[in-house]
């Protein structure tokens, strides 16, 4: 008999339990992370192309944007795709532009050999030129011009 | 090019392609080992040559894979001519 | 195996524009009989170590990621790239529609005797640290060998940039 009691209690208080979590989380209210609705249809992202040619620089230190296309390029912790046309020891003989020199200084301003390990992952500044409207607003205006 | 497994490859695709199979039956044309042999180094060397160059990429064959050849082409006839012999035998 | 294969699931070769698929024994296995046979007998090794379980972790695979690579670019340095070119040949490109960059490397490669594996490692893999001196390595032992056919050395060697040697 005692145990049929502390059977029906535990069920109980699991229940109870199971609803309050139900309970939490339709009063929580949900965002969705793609911004809609389960039912609705989110729509695609318009594809946008390279730019041909080279653009020039807007503003002194823009970090130069790539006049190719990046798409499958391995930038990792293992390597660095870019490396293979854009570091010094072979830029020349693959005709590319060879990485500003201060890509080769490390944190204390020593001259490395290698691309320094703050300046590894080239696509944090340079990005791909393209046909695209900017993500974000703004109202730069470069200081000369 | 000479490690072993490159070898065992060599000698296998010689076995199971051309050189072995056309070996075999062209070997199985003759009683004659001699002839046989003959037959079957024929297409062991000519086999490399045909098939090998049918590729646009300019790889040039190698000797080992033309003499590989030849001696699997070689083998397989005598094995076509032996056959042929025991088998007129029944 | 399957390290492999899911990183060439994120490339080009896998997903595209145009919808066209090529699969592993489309660059892994010749089509010419003979090739295909050898191609054949010697992934007994490749089978060997699958069930061996030689790279059956992901610190196991990264540490031969190298060396399997190393081998692969020996094999498709020897029969000048001949899988690639089962689909892509110098014959068949239009340099007009391609990126400035890519024709005129593309046209350089022609007239020096390159081939498509010279530059373009890793596109269907991710590249381990140091595959460039790697390849370098495997270019110059495939050159030491006396029945290799008339490639530049000296042409590549230059255009992957080792100038010290």
């Amino acid at each position: 008999m005692k145990l049929h009691v502390l059977a029906v209690a535990s069920a109980l208080a699991a229940t109870l339990t199971f609803a309050g979590f139900v309970g939490a989380q339709q009063s929580g209210g949900v965002t969705s992370l793609r911004n809609a609705g389960i039912d609705e249809t989110n729509a695609i992202e318009d594809v946008y192309r390279q730019d041909e040619g080279r653009e020039p620089r807007n503003y002194r230190q823009q970090p130069p944007i790539v006049p190719h296309s990046i798409e499958q390029y391995q930038i990792d912790l293992r390597t660095n795709q870019c490396l293979t046309c854009h570091d010094w020891t072979t830029a020349g003989d693959r005709g590319a532009p060879t990485l500003s020199m201060t890509h080769y200084l490390d944190r204390q301003g020593t001259q490395l050999d290698t691309v320094a390990g703050t300046r590894w992952f080239c696509n944090q500044c340079h990005v791909p030129q393209a046909d695209a409207p900017a993500l974000v607003g703004n109202t730069f205006k470069p200081s000369s011009n | 090019m000479l490690s072993i497994l490159d070898l065992l490859g060599t000698i296998g695709a010689a076995a199971l392609g051309l050189p072995g199979i056309l070996g075999v039956g062209l070997g199985m044309t003759s009683r004659n080992p001699i002839v046989g042999a003959a037959l079957g180094g024929i297409v062991g060397v000519a086999s490399p040559f045909v098939l090998g160059s049918s590729h646009s990429t300019e790889v040039p064959i190698t000797t080992l894979e033309y003499g590989i050849a030849l001696l699997i082409g070689v083998m397989a006839g005598l094995v076509g001519c032996a056959i042929r012999r025991k088998g007129a035998k029944v | 195996m399957e390290t492999n294969l899911g990183e060439y699931r994120e490339t080009v070769h896998y997903n595209n524009h145009s919808g066209v698929r090529a699969i592993c024994s489309d660059c892994h296995v010749p089509h010419e009989w003979q090739y295909k046979m050898k191609a054949k007998i010697m992934a007994v090794k490749d089978v060997y170590h699958e069930v061996l379980g030689t790279i059956s972790t992901p610190e196991k695979y990264e540490e031969r990621r190298l060396e399997m690579a190393s081998a692969v670019w020996t094999k498709m340095k020897a029969s000048d790239s001949r899988e690639c070119r089962n689909c892509h040949a110098f014959e068949y490109m239009d340099f007009t529609i391609q990126e400035t960059r890519a024709a005129q490397n593309h046209q350089k490669a022609i007239d020096t005797g390159m081939t498509c594996i010279d530059c373009h490692q890793g596109i269907a893999h991710d590249l381990a640290p140091g595959y460039l001196e790697e390849y370098n390595h495997v270019v110059k032992k495939l050159a030491a060998q006396p029945h290799q056919g008339p490639i530049d050395v000296a042409g590549i060697k230059s255009f992957l940039g080792t100038q010290s040697e």
